[in-house]
C-alpha cells in the first residue's frame, strides 16, 4: 500500500507540471522570434511584382465590400498587375449593387462572379473563383482574402517579394484586430491574442521552417504552387486554410509569414460571435490533426521536403489542442496531493505558478516588443489575460512572504491538516476555470448577460478558448453537422480608417 | 532623384527602389527585435534574482 502511495505521489507530481506546458511552449515560440533575423527572410531578391488576381469570397458583404476593393486598388502596386475578383455567393443584401458600381468604376480591374446556387461555404466559393482565375494565364499569383480586411498600403509588395524565391509557395500576412477605438474589451483581448498567436508564433514557425496556417484573410499563393496542389481548396473540413497550408508544404514548397505585411480585420465583438468562430476553427484543427495523423512527430519526414513532422512543431500544435486536458489533469493531481500531503502540494503549486509567472512576464514583455502599437491599445487586457483570479494567484505566489501571513491570519490556509475551501478552489482553479468560462458563454443568451463579461474577466480569455476546444471535441465525437457559420461583419474597420 | 508627379504611375525602377527600402527597414527591425528580446529576458531574470535575494 505504501509503495502504491509513493508511485501515485510521483505520478501526481509529474502531472502537476503538465499545467505549465502551454505557457512554456508559448515562451519557446517567443524566444524564437528574435532568431528570425538569421533565417534571412528579407535578403535582397530580384524585384518581383507578379500579375496578381485578388480573390474575395463574399456573402452579404455590402457594408464592407466597397471600402475593401477601393483599398486594394489604392495599394502601392502596379495598376496593370492587379485584378480583383469578387465571388458573390448568392448574396441577398446589396452586394450585387455594390459590385455593379465597382465594376463600372474600375472596368477590367474588378470582376464580379455571381453564384446563384450558393450557401455551400467559403471553400466552395473560393473554388468557383479559382476556376475562373486559373482559367487563363493572366494571373501569376493569387491573393485570397476576406471581404472585410483592410490591407496596409505596402502589404502586397511586402508579400510578393517572397515569391521571387521559387521555393516559396505561399505567403501570409499579419492579421491585426482592426476595431481600434470602436472596439471593446473582447476585441482588445483578441488584439493581444493575435500578437501572441500570429505575430510571435508565426515568426517562430518561420524559424522552424514550417508554418501551421495561412491566415484566411490574407494568403498569397504563386500560381505554380496552387496548381501543384490541384488548383482547388479543400472542402471536406472546416479548416480549409490549414489544409491548403499543409498541402503546399507537402508539395515541397515553403510557406512564409511576413510579420511586416499587416492587414486589419474585423473580429467578433461579442461572446456569441467569438464562440461560433472559435468553435469552427477548433473543429477544423481537430479534423486537420486526424487527417495528417501520419505526419506528427516524424522528423525523418524532412527527407520528403517538408518539416511538418518536426518534434517542436508537433509540441506547439498539440500543446494548444491538449490545453484543456493538461489543465484539468494538473488541477486533479494538485487536489490529490493536497488530500494526502498538503505540504508537498503547496511546494508544487508554488513552483508551478512561479514557472507560469516567469513565462507570463516574458510573454507580456515580448508582446510589447513584437507589436508595440497594438500592445499600447490592449495592455490592460494583456495584464488580465489569464483572468483576475489567476493574476491574483500569480501575485500571491510571487511574493509568498508578504501574502501568506495575511492569509494565515485570516484563517484561510490549511491548519492542523484541515482542508480549507479556499485552498481547494485555488488548487482546482486551472481546471475549474474551463466550465466557468463556458458558463460565461451560456450567460450571453440569458437575462443575466451583463454578468458574462464579469465572469470572463475573472476566469480569463484563455480559459474561454480552452472551453471552446472541449466543446469542439464533443461536437466532433458526436459527428455534429459541419456548418459554415460566417462571422457577422459591420464594416467598422474600414470606417475607422 | 526627381520627385514623382502626382497621379503618374510608378515606374518599375521606382517601385524596385521602394521595395528595397522596405526590405532594409524590415531587416533592421528584425535585428532590433532580437536585442529587445534579449533585454526582456534579462529584465525577467533580474526580477527573479531580486525576488530570490529578498526572500533570502
Amino acid at each position: 500500500m505504501h509503495t502504491l502511495n509513493q508511485i501515485l505521489h510521483v505520478v501526481a507530481t509529474a502531472l502537476v507540471f503538465l499545467g505549465a506546458v502551454p505557457l512554456v511552449v508559448a515562451i519557446v515560440q517567443f524566444l524564437l522570434v528574435g532568431v528570425q533575423r538569421f533565417r534571412r527572410l528579407y535578403e535582397d531578391r530580384p524585384f518581383h511584382v507578379p500579375r496578381t488576381a485578388v480573390l474575395i469570397p463574399a456573402w452579404n458583404e455590402a457594408p464592407v465590400l466597397a471600402s475593401s476593393v477601393e483599398g486594394l486598388l489604392a495599394m502601392r502596386y502596379p495598376r496593370d498587375r492587379i485584378r480583383v475578383v469578387v465571388v458573390d455567393d448568392a448574396s441577398t443584401d446589396g452586394t450585387p449593387e455594390v459590385m455593379r458600381r465597382l465594376t463600372a468604376r474600375h472596368p477590367g480591374r474588378v470582376v464580379h462572379l455571381r453564384r446563384e446556387d450558393g450557401g455551400q461555404g467559403k471553400a466552395h466559393t473560393l473554388n468557383h473563383g479559382l476556376a475562373h482565375v486559373l482559367g487563363d494565364d493572366w494571373a501569376e499569383a493569387v491573393l485570397v482574402m476576406d471581404a472585410d480586411v483592410v490591407f496596409d498600403r505596402d502589404a502586397l509588395l511586402r508579400m510578393t517579394r517572397h515569391l521571387a524565391d521559387p521555393e516559396v509557395g505561399a505567403v501570409t500576412a499579419y492579421i491585426k484586430e482592426g476595431s481600434g477605438k470602436q472596439g471593446n474589451y473582447l476585441t482588445r483581448y483578441i488584439a493581444f491574442e493575435y500578437i501572441t498567436a500570429q505575430a510571435a508564433a508565426r515568426r517562430a514557425q518561420n524559424v522552424l521552417g514550417v508554418v501551421a496556417c495561412l491566415a484566411g484573410g490574407a494568403q498569397l499563393h504563386s500560381r505554380t504552387s496552387l496548381e501543384a496542389i490541384g488548383g482547388r481548396i479543400d472542402t471536406s473540413t472546416l479548416a480549409e486554410d490549414t489544409v491548403t497550408t499543409f498541402e503546399t508544404q507537402l508539395a515541397g514548397r515553403r510557406v512564409v509569414f511576413d510579420g511586416y505585411a499587416t492587414v486589419l480585420a474585423e473580429e467578433p465583438g461579442d461572446l456569441t460571435g467569438l464562440w461560433k468562430q472559435r468553435l469552427r476553427w477548433a473543429r477544423g484543427n481537430l479534423q486537420v490533426t486526424h487527417r495528417y495523423r501520419h505526419l506528427w512527430f516524424r522528423p525523418w519526414k524532412r527527407r520528403e521536403g517538408h518539416r511538418l513532422g518536426s518534434v517542436l512543431f508537433g509540441l506547439i500544435w498539440f500543446s494548444l489542442l491538449a490545453t484543456p486536458a493538461l489543465l484539468t489533469v494538473c488541477s486533479a493531481s494538485l487536489l490529490y496531493l493536497y488530500s494526502t500531503d498538503s505540504d508537498r502540494s503547496w511546494q508544487l503549486f508554488h513552483w508551478l505558478w512561479v514557472v507560469n509567472l516567469v513565462c507570463y512576464l516574458l510573454i507580456l514583455l515580448m508582446a510589447a516588443v513584437v507589436d508595440p502599437g497594438t500592445f499600447r491599445r490592449c495592455w490592460r487586457e494583456a495584464l488580465f489575460y489569464p483572468g483576475i483570479v489567476s493574476t491574483c494567484i500569480l501575485v500571491v505566489t510571487a511574493l509568498p512572504s508578504v501574502f501568506l501571513p495575511l492569509l494565515e491570519r485570516a484563517g484561510l490556509l490549511a491548519q492542523d491538516g484541515t482542508p480549507q475551501p479556499l485552498m481547494i478552489v485555488v488548487y482546482a482553479w486551472m481546471g475549474l476555470a474551463l466550465p466557468l468560462a463556458w458558463c460565461a458563454k451560456l450567460l450571453t443568451g440569458t437575462r443575466l448577460r451583463f454578468l458574462a463579461p464579469v465572469l470572463l474577466h475573472l476566469v480569463g480569455y484563455g480559459s474561454l478558448l480552452a472551453a471552446c476546444l472541449v466543446a469542439a471535441w464533443v461536437q466532433e465525437r458526436r459527428r455534429a453537422e459541419l456548418t459554415w457559420d460566417k462571422t457577422e461583419k459591420t464594416g467598422k474597420v474600414a470606417a475607422g480608417r | 532623384m526627381t520627385a514623382r508627379e502626382p497621379g503618374r504611375p510608378e515606374t518599375d525602377e521606382e517601385l524596385a527602389r521602394h521595395v528595397a527600402e522596405l526590405t532594409g527597414d524590415d531587416r533592421r527591425h528584425d535585428r532590433r527585435l532580437l536585442w529587445w528580446e534579449l533585454l526582456a529576458v534579462l529584465l525577467v531574470a533580474a526580477v527573479l534574482a531580486a525576488r530570490a535575494l529578498w526572500a533570502a
